[in-house]
């Protein structure tokens, strides 16, 4: 299930912080090795002093965090703007009310495979799901974010496909994209068709501390 | 800005009025005078908008322009509630949406605080979004109604849309207002081109196939348009962008 964390909270919630900040060095630094920083084995950069909001994919036999991802509101600062700027050329800006920005999303090693017979992994499932719920609560039209060719093709296979928007560009050894994923009731239920999840995956208390049943 | 409508009982152009009437705003007393006739197109109790990280304008207090009654402002600002108020404190730190239900009302002082506001006649119930500006600016828009709960539950999803973006355009206007921003019309290579075949009378459709992108992707780049001209529809953006030589005279 999807627990969500203001990242305000990290105190309150400190051993799950920590949990995602050491899975991200893992996969960003250890397997992506992409150019983050990493301090005492956990990957942190200036967008989580931002107050984003985490969500976090718990094993609910476990419960250990698995994966997760972070929003953050195109309005204000975002990687897309003030890292990524060479995706859209031309004075090209995503600035909008009713779009937030997914990054850093990312699951510890094994939580990555797949179910015989399923296509994306249930923890995979869950945080796709898990974006477009919280978008449907804030009444966004998209989610926006930049990946490589491996999350596209996850995407796809999650039932969320991309609309590429922008100049795709080489950023180290990989193909860097930005894309918008729909947030509607449709892309939910496309998103639930394609990965068998039944229901919210949001778990009720975290999310009753924002929205009142 | 390009916005999927939702099925509702206002008259369709509710919220581009609302959007239209925020943006040309030049003096902060329309900042109220614009709460209120939002107020009374959604049939809401109370509106308030408070922003915060403005420079000198923020520096002593945050800026705000409420439609609450004078009593409740000035018991408000008497007991020093500015730095007690919950809804304040968490939203700050919040991108969601906070439902003002969703508070913990079992601190006493928290429950005297809300009871104190409903006596005031602020509203049955609330929500206030949270606004995350361009240079650490921030803001926190807020409105209420008298709703009973299965109604509120209904109107927080038919209108959170129209909020959220209501939301962003007060905050735009009251840095316009105290000329801490200035308007920009800056359009990309792509947008002009978009706004250009349009501006030639291609449909959306037309303008996707010439130009060689989705029909997705011009919809994308039309919604970024009216949000940089602040224009509430093509044809107000065309008018605009010609006006002020952004795209070339259609052939």
């Amino acid at each position: 299930m999807i627990f969500l964390v203001n990242g305000s909270e990290k105190e309150q919630y400190s051993y799950y912080i920590n949990t995602m900040h050491r899975i991200r060095a893992e996969v960003f630094h250890g397997r992506l090795q992409w150019d983050v920083n990493v301090k005492n084995g956990l990957e942190i950069d200036r967008f989580d002093e931002l107050n984003p909001l985490y969500l976090l994919s718990i094993d609910e036999d476990t419960g250990r965090i698995r994966g997760s991802a972070r929003l953050l509101p195109t309005t204000g600062p975002n990687m897309l703007r003030d890292v990524f700027p060479t995706l859209l050329p031309n004075n090209e800006v995503v600035e909008s009310a009713l779009i937030w920005e997914s990054s850093r999303f990312s699951m510890e090693p094994g939580a990555e495979t797949p179910l015989p017979g399923q296509l994306v992994s249930h923890v995979t499932a869950e945080l796709i799901a898990g974006i477009c719920e919280v978008g449907l609560i804030a009444g966004l039209t998209d989610v926006v974010s930049v990946f490589d060719a491996r999350m596209v093709r996850i995407m796809r296979a999650s039932g969320s496909p991309a609309t590429i928007i922008g100049q795709p560009h080489r950023i180290g050894a990989f193909m860097t994209y930005a894309g918008l994923f729909e947030v509607s009731e449709t892309a939910l239920a496309n998103i639930r068709n394609a990965t068998g999840l039944q229901g919210s995956v949001l778990e009720p208390q975290s999310v009753s501390r924002f929205l009142a049943a | 800005m390009y916005i999927k409508r939702l099925n509702t009982d206002l008259e369709e152009d509710a919220l581009l009025t609302m959007i239209d009437r925020v943006d040309t705003i030049k003096q902060n007393n329309e900042i109220n005078k614009a709460l209120i006739e939002m107020q009374e197109k959604y049939s809401l109790r109370n509106a308030a908008y408070m922003g915060y990280n403005m420079g000198s304008l923020t520096q002593a207090e945050p800026y705000a322009s409420v439609t609450y009654s004078e009593d409740w402002v000035k018991q408000y600002r008497e007991k020093s509630y500015l730095d007690i108020d919950p809804v304040l404190r968490a939203v700050q730190k919040s991108i969601l949406p906070i439902d003002w239900q969703s508070f913990d009302i079992s601190n006493p002082k928290v429950r005297r605080f809300f009871n104190e506001a409903k006596d005031a006649g602020v509203g049955r119930n609330g929500i206030s979004i949270p606004v995350r500006g361009r240079n650490g600016d921030s803001g926190i828009f807020s409105i209420t109604t008298n709703a009973k709960d299965a109604d509120w539950l209904q109107f927080k999803r038919q209108f959170m849309r129209d909020f959220q973006v209501l939301a962003v355009h007060f905050h735009q206007s009251v840095l316009i207002a105290n000329n801490i921003i200035q308007p920009i019309f800056k359009l990309s290579t792509r947008e002009i081109e978009v706004l250009y075949w349009t501006a030639c009378g291609k449909t959306g459709e037309e303008a996707a196939l010439i130009l060689g992108i989705s029909k997705r992707g011009v919809r994308f780049h039309v919604c970024n348009i009216m949000h940089k001209l602040n224009c509430t529809n093509v044809t107000h953006a065309v008018a605009k962008a010609l006006y002020f030589n952004l795209i070339k005279p259609p052939r």
